[in-house]
C-alpha cells in the first residue's frame, strides 16, 4: 500500500471512530432523541386512534400519539413510562420539545374513532345485554334443543330494548 | 427507555417471541460468511483479495448483529445506537463490493484514484450517520425507529447499493469478453454471486423497511430473505475455491461439503425450541461433526496419495521418454559400430580360414590350430555382430521382409539336414520328423524363417551339452497353423527364465556355465521376425535339466490344407 493510501485508510478509520463515538455521545450519554408513545385519549371528549388489544381487533382501545424529548421523559419517569402520569402530559418544562397528536379523520380516515352520548348508551346497554345472556344461557345449558336457546334470547332481547 | 410491551432479551437479541425466521435468516448466514472469511484470510492473508472478502464477512456480520439487536433489543438509547450502523455497514457492503470485485478482476490493487472515489462517496454517510438525518427518535410503542429515519440518508445508502450493482455489472462485463475460458468461468461465478447477494440484500432490506414506514407492513420481515444472498455468493465462493483454487487456498469439496453439512444441522438449534429437538438436534450435530472429520482425513489422504502419484508418473513418463531417446541412439551406434566391425572382421575370418587351409603354404601344425581358432572365433563375432545388426534393424523399424509362399516343412528338413553334420560334431543326435496333414505351405519371408528356426536350433545346441535334439514339422488343419518344435535334452530352464527368455539381453542364469558365446539376442531377433511375419514362438521346459521345447507357429496357407 503506497503512502497516499495509507493516509486515507487512517482518515477513515478515524471517521468511522468519531462517526461511532459521536452516535454513542448522541444516544446513550445525552439521550438526544425525540420518544414517540401512545398517550391516553378519551374517545367521547376527544377524536382518538383506535389500536387493537389482539391480533383479530375483537377488543379495541383509543389512544392519542405523543411524542417527548428523552432526556425530560428520564427526568420526570425514569426508564419505564407505564405507570408515570407526566408521561402522558406535556409540562412547561417540556418547553416546544413534547406534542399530544389526536387522531385527524381527514388523514388517518377509518383509523379515527369519536363517540358521542348514544354510543355510550348502546354500550352500556350491550355491556347489560351481554350480562343478561350470560345468565340465561347458563339456565339453559343442558337442553337439546339450541335452535329453541336462540330464539328464546332474541325474545329476551326484544324485551329488554322495549323496558328501555 | 424501555419498550414495556416486548419481553426484555438474554445476551442481547435472545428472546422466546421472536418470528419464526429471525435467528434462522440471521445466524446461519453471518456463521457462514464469518467461517470462509475466516478461512480466506488464514490461508493467504498477504493477499488483498483475502482480506477485501474478509473484511466483506465481517461487515455482513455486523449488520446482522445489529439487525439482531434492533429485532429484539427493548432498551431505545441502546437500540439507537446501533441502528445508526445500519447505514454505515450497509454502505460499507457496497463500496467494499466494488473494491473487492475490481482487485479480484484485474489482480492488482485499484489506483488512488478510484479509492478517493470510493470514499468520497462513502463520506456522507460517515459524517451524517449521528445526525438527526439519519435519526431523530424512537418509537416506544412498535420499539423501532422506523417513523424516525431520515429519508435521504437511507435513500442515499440505499443508492450507493444500486451503484455497486451496476458499478460491478459494467466491470464484470467488460473484463469478460477479454479473459479466456477458464477465467471467464471464475468471473461468472463471481459475477453472478455477488450481483444475486447486492440484489437480494439491499432490495429485501429497502423494500421491508420503506414499506413498514409507510405503514403497508406491520414490520420489515421481509428483509430476512435478503440475508439468503450472502449464502448463495458463499456457495460461489466456495466454488471458485475448489475448483479454481482462487484466494491461493487449497480447499476440498469434501471438506467444503462437510462443513456446509455441520453449519446446516447447527442451523436447526435456531428454529427448534423444545429441549428434545436441541438434544436431538446436539446429538446429529455432534455425530455429523465427526463422521465429516474421519471423511475429510481419508479423502484428504487419498487425494495427496493421488498427487504423489501424479508426479511420479509424470517423472516416470519423463524418464521413459528419455529411455527411449537414449535406446534409439544406443541402436544408432550399435549399427554404426557393427557396419565397421564387420568389414574387418570377414577379412580376418577369410583370411584366418585361408592360412589354416594352407593357401598360403602350409604352416606349423601349432601355427595352423591358431590359424583355425582365429577363424573359429571371428565366426562368432561375425553371428553375433549380425545379431546386433539385426536389433537395430528392428529397434530402428528397418527390417525388410520378402514375402513369398513356401514349404515351411521342407525347409525345416533342409535345415536339419544342414546343421546335422554341426550337431554330430558336437556329439550330438538330430532328429527331423514330419506329421503334417496338410502341405506344409505358409506365407512369409524364407531367409528370415530359415534364420530363425536355425537361431532356434543353435541354441538348442549351445545348451545341449549331450543327447538328441528333434526338429518336428507339423500341422492343425482345423485351426489352420503350421508348426516346426525343436526338443532337446538339454538344460531345460526354470519358470520364471522361460518368461524372460525372449526378451533382449536375457540368458539363463547357468548359460554361462554351459556356453560362454551367446549374446542374448538370438531368441530375440527370432521372436521380433516370427511377430512380424504373424506368427508366434515360445518355449516349454519342465525344469532345470529336464531338457527345453522351442515351437514356432505360423499360419497355414487356406486350400492347401488338404492336399497330402
Amino acid at each position: 500500500m503506497d503512502t497516499k493510501s495509507k493516509i486515507l485508510f487512517w482518515i477513515f478509520v478515524v471517521l468511522i471512530v468519531l462517526s461511532t463515538s459521536a452516535s454513542y455521545h448522541r444516544f446513550i450519554v445525552l439521550q438526544d432523541y425525540l420518544v414517540a408513545y401512545e398517550g391516553e385519549c378519551d374517545p367521547y371528549t376527544q377524536v382518538c386512534f383506535i389500536g387493537c388489544e389482539d391480533d383479530e381487533c375483537i377488543s379495541e382501545y383509543y389512544y392519542s400519539q405523543m411524542e417527548k424529548y428523552a432526556p425530560n421523559v428520564f427526568e420526570q419517569c425514569g426508564k419505564d413510562i407505564t405507570d408515570c402520569e407526566k408521561a402522558y402530559v406535556c409540562l412547561s418544562e417540556d418547553g416546544e420539545k413534547c406534542s399530544i397528536t389526536f387522531c385527524n379523520p381527514e388523514v388517518d380516515g377509518d383509523a379515527c374513532e369519536e363517540l358521542t352520548e348514544e354510543d355510550y348508551v348502546e354500550e352500556e346497554d350491550s355491556a347489560e345485554y351481554s350480562d343478561s345472556t350470560s345468565e340465561d344461557t347458563e339456565v339453559l345449558n343442558g337442553t337439546e334443543d339450541t335452535v329453541e336457546t336462540e330464539e328464546f334470547d332474541n325474545n329476551e332481547t326484544n324485551r329488554i330494548i322495549e323496558n328501555i | 427507555m424501555i419498550c414495556n410491551f416486548f419481553i426484555e432479551p438474554s445476551y442481547f437479541f435472545f428472546v422466546s417471541d421472536a418470528p419464526d425466521l429471525l435467528y434462522y435468516s440471521h445466524i446461519p448466514s453471518a456463521i457462514v460468511a464469518l467461517l470462509i472469511g475466516i478461512f480466506v484470510y488464514l490461508n493467504a492473508r498477504q493477499l488483498l483479495l483475502n482480506r477485501l472478502l474478509f473484511i466483506l464477512s465481517i461487515c455482513f456480520s455486523l449488520w446482522v448483529i445489529v439487525s439482531l439487536i434492533s429485532w429484539t433489543n427493548i432498551h431505545s438509547d441502546f437500540l439507537l445506537f446501533t441502528w445508526t450502523f445500519y447505514g454505515i455497514l450497509s454502505s460499507l457492503i457496497s463500496i467494499l463490493s466494488i473494491y473487492f470485485v475490481s482487485v479480484f478482476l484485474n489482480k492488482e490493487d485499484i489506483s488512488f484514484t478510484q479509492k478517493t472515489t470510493l470514499f468520497i462517496l462513502l463520506l456522507p454517510v460517515l459524517i451524517f450517520a449521528s445526525s438527526n438525518l439519519s435519526l431523530s427518535g424512537f418509537d416506544v410503542t412498535n420499539c423501532d425507529a422506523f417513523i424516525y429515519e431520515g429519508f435521504l440518508f437511507k435513500a442515499y445508502h440505499t443508492f450507493l447499493g444500486i451503484l455497486a450493482m451496476v458499478w460491478i455489472f459494467i466491470l464484470v462485463i467488460k473484463k469478460y469478453f477479454v479473459s479466456d475460458y477458464i477465467q471467464k468461468k471464475q468471473i461468472l461465478f463471481l459475477g453472478l454471486g455477488i450481483e444475486l447477494f447486492l440484489f437480494a440484500f439491499f432490495t429485501a432490506v429497502f423494500l421491508g423497511t420503506y414499506l413498514t414506514t409507510l405503514g403497508l407492513f406491520s414490520d420489515s420481515r421481509l428483509e430476512f430473505y435478503g440475508l439468503f444472498g450472502m449464502d448463495i455468493f458463499m456457495v460461489f465462493i466456495a466454488i471458485l475455491i475448489v475448483r479454481f483454487k482462487t484466494f491461493n487456498v487449497g480447499l476440498l469439496a469434501s471438506q467444503a461439503l462437510v462443513v456446509a453439512l455441520v453449519i446446516l444441522v447447527g442451523s436447526q438449534f435456531t428454529f427448534n425450541f423444545t429441549t428434545t429437538s436441541n438434544v436431538l438436534t446436539a446429538v446429529t450435530l455432534i455425530l455429523t461433526g465427526v463422521v465429516g472429520i474421519i471423511l475429510m482425513r481419508s479423502v484428504k489422504r487419498e487425494v495427496k496419495q493421488r498427487e504423489q502419484l501424479e508426479v511420479l508418473t509424470e517423472q516416470l513418463s519423463k524418464a521413459n521418454e528419455r529411455l527411449k531417446i537414449l535406446d534409439k541412439m544406443k541402436s544408432e551406434f550399435v549399427s554404426i559400430a557393427s557396419h565397421q566391425l564387420r568389414s574387418p572382421l570377414t577379412s580376418i575370418r577369410g583370411y584366418a580360414s585361408m592360412l589354416a587351409e594352407g593357401s598360403y603354404g602350409k604352416l606349423p601344425e601349432k601355427a595352423a590350430e591358431a590359424a583355425a581358432n582365429i577363424a573359429e572365433s571371428s565366426k562368432y563375432m561375425a553371428l553375433s555382430i549380425e545379431d546386433y545388426l539385426n536389433v537395430s534393424r528392428i529397434e530402428a523399424g528397418n527390417m525388410k521382409y520378402e514375402w513369398s509362399d513356401f514349404n515351411l516343412k521342407n525347409e525345416a528338413e533342409k535345415i536339419v539336414d544342414e546343421m546335422r553334420p554341426v550337431a554330430m560334431k558336437k556329439g550330438l543326435v538330430m532328429v527331423f520328423r514330419s506329421g503334417c496333414d496338410g502341405s506344409g505351405m505358409i506365407h512369409a519371408d524364407i531367409g528370415k524363417t530359415r534364420q530363425v528356426i536355425m537361431n532356434l536350433l543353435d541354441n538348442s545346441m549351445k545348451y545341449t551339452p549331450s543327447g538328441t535334439i528333434t526338429v518336428v514339422a507339423h500341422d492343425d488343419v482345423k485351426t489352420m497353423k503350421m508348426y516346426v518344435t525343436i526338443q532337446d535334452t538339454g538344460v531345460g530352464m526354470r519358470k520364471e527364465t522361460l518368461e524372460e527368455v525372449f526378451d533382449k539381453f536375457v540368458r539363463a542364469k547357468n548359460a554361462n556355465q554351459i556356453n560362454v558365446t551367446g549374446t542374448g539376442l538370438g531368441l530375440f531377433v527370432a521372436k521380433k521376425m516370427v511377430t512380424e511375419m504373424k506368427g508366434r514362438v515360445w518355449a516349454e521346459s519342465e525344469g532345470e535339466g529336464k531338457g527345453s521345447t522351442f515351437t514356432v507357429e505360423f499360419p497355414l496357407l487356406p486350400g492347401n490344407a488338404s492336399v497330402k
